[in-house]
Parts: C-alpha cells; structure tokens; sequence
C-alpha cells in the first residue's frame, strides 16, 4: 500500500538526483527566461556540482545529498514534508527528547572533566603553571570545531568525532 | 536469508576505542582554571546541564493549558486538548528555574570559600542564558532540516552550527579593533 504521505510529496524530498537536478535547473531556468543570473544562484550551481561529485565518489549519502540539495536550494528551505517540523507532536516530543538528552549527556560529561580539574589539585596545579595549555586548548577547540563542521554529514566520522 | 549472511551493522558509538576527541577538548578548554579563576566555568556549564535538563522535561511533556490558551496553534497541539510548548518558552523557563539553584551554590558555596562574588555569578549567568537562547534556537531550526530518525545528526549539528557563532564573533571583534 502506498503511503499517503509520498503520494502528494514533491520528488525532490525522497531522490537524490530529482533533488540535484532541481538545484541546476534554476540557473538554466533563469537563462532560458532571459533572467539576470545572480551569484546565489551560481553559488546553488556549484553546490549541486559538487553534491553530485561527493556522491559519484561514496563521500556522501543519498539522504544526505537530498537534505543537502534541498536547504540549498533557497526555494525549498524549511519546507521539507519529511522534517521533524512537519511531523506529528509524538514525533516531535520523542527527536526532542532523544536530542536534548545527548546534549545533556554530551554537557555533563565536559561538567565533570571541568569538576575533575578544579578538585584536582597535581592536575589545577600542572594546568595552572603550564601557561601554554590555555593557548593549546582553544586551538584544539577550534580545530576540533572546524572538523567537525567539515565531517557533520559523514557518517560514522561525525560521530566519533562528537563522542 | 540467514542472519549469518548479514553482518551485524556496528553502531558507531560502539566503537572498541572511540576517539573523544571534541568533548576532552571541549573540557580542557573550559576547564582551564588560567582562564577562569572565579569557577564562572563550571557555574556557566553547570547553568547549561540544569537549563537543557529543564527544557528537555518542560518542552517534551503535554501541557493541557497549553492548548487551551493556543487553541489555533496546529504545530504545538495534536487538537485532543493537549499541547506541548514551544522550544523558547521551555528554555527561558528552563533557565529562570535553574538560576536559583545555582544562586543558592554561589551564596552558600563559592562566595563563602573566596571562588568569586556575585558579579561573577551574574556575568556567568548572562554567558549561560546566550547559550541556553542559542541551543533553543539551534533546536527550532535543526527541526526544520532533518528527519525524526536522525537524531544523532542533530547534536553534530549543534556544534558544527556553533563554528559559525564563534567565526562571527571573531569578525565582530576583529571589526571593534579587538
């Protein structure tokens, strides 16, 4: 039986190559039409060039190539039928629940890797007399920041990355 | 097909040696006492667990008054009479209800044994309630971007979102002449 929720879905949210297409087809759309092309638009162009190519070569998925292609694509964003925005109130309570207790998991261990150095008096002291360590610590925040910004969308990567 | 022939998938989390690479770096860097003598670290993330905690049971629980007073609120009530709230009202009441709690700790802890004043828990208090505003918002939209099953995604995303926060206050004190 067909869900009656595909049935009046838009392609371009399910497929990842409806999606893409889509994403070029605006610029080519705005040429055709005689349009002035602007610089989001080929910024959208090169977005959907460089989707396709993450997923020719397996760096990216086919869900998160649509995901992608579809917040690009400045037409569509936060109208996706399949967010948990649209979804029903159950729905939504269960994502919030599940996301807010990661990051609460997530914050409490940084509490007591904090409460761990402020009650330890070698590891105060070592940090304390070591005037490197501030420097040392937020680069490695920033760069950790950085990674995981470039990995968000690859999985498993994102994930130990966050762990 | 048996099970033999399909490998168990292993969840990524279940790595045998998992690289904590962001969280020990996220504690180091809030943990260094050079930088924050006054304990206002462990007051600023203190304040964030119990405001998430708060948020997380205000904005998943079904409120009856809720959808009385917002009958026409499709998005928050399910039309049986009862709703949830809203992600910012959950979080500002989240952190109005942590805030004493941790104002009691401050009286009754660190300004007795010399941690700090109360200027210090104040400006602690304004650093939370940016971050606790920020992961509300940050929740709202990554509501609109992902699907209910990727949840995981989300919490990468909080962090990843934070990147661009940090580059803009970079700009806006790089542009202020600091």
């Amino acid at each position: 039986m067909q869900n009656p929720l595909n049935a009046h879905t838009p392609d371009h949210y399910r497929r990842p190559t409806v999606a893409l297409n889509k994403l070029k087809d605006t610029v080519s759309q705005k040429k055709l039409d005689g349009k002035k092309v602007t610089v989001g638009d080929k910024i959208q162009a090169r977005v959907a060039n460089g989707l396709e190519a993450a997923r020719s070569h397996g760096v990216l998925p086919d869900r998160a190539v649509a995901d992608i292609a579809n917040m690009a694509n400045s037409s569509d964003a936060a109208s996706n039928p399949f967010a948990v925005s649209a979804a029903g109130i159950e729905i939504r309570m269960q994502f919030r629940r599940k996301l807010l207790s990661l990051l609460l998991l997530n914050l409490t261990c940084v509490l007591m890797i904090i409460s761990f150095i402020q009650v330890t008096p070698v590891v105060r002291e070592y940090i304390t007399t070591n005037r490197y360590f501030g420097f040392f610590s937020f680069t490695g925040f920033l760069i950790c920041l950085l990674v995981l910004n470039l990995v968000h969308d690859k999985a498993p990567w994102n994930y130990l990355m966050l762990v | 097909m048996s099970s033999k022939d399909s490998p168990t998938p292993t969840h990524p989390l279940a790595h045998p040696s998992p690289p904590r690479v962001f969280t020990i770096v996220f504690g180091l860097f809030f943990g260094n006492p050079n930088g924050f003598n006054s304990y206002s670290n462990f007051t600023i993330i203190g304040t964030c667990v119990g405001s998430i905690f708060f948020m997380l049971v205000l904005s998943t629980s079904r409120w009856k008054s809720c959808a009385q007073h917002r009958p026409d609120t499709s998005e928050e009530s399910d039309g049986s009479g009862n709703g949830i709230l809203a992600m910012n009202q959950a979080a500002i009441a989240g952190f109005f209800i942590t805030m004493v709690p941790s104002l009691i700790f401050q009286l009754a802890y660190f300004i007795p044994a010399g941690h700090g004043t109360f200027v210090h828990w104040l400006s602690s208090q304004i650093m939370s309630g940016l971050a606790v505003a920020y992961f509300s918002y940050d929740t709202i939209q990554i509501e609109t971007r992902v699907m209910a099953d990727r949840y995981l995604d989300g919490v990468v995303l909080f962090y990843s979102d934070f990147l661009t926060v940090v580059l803009c206050g970079c700009c806006i004190a790089a542009f202020s002449g600091g």
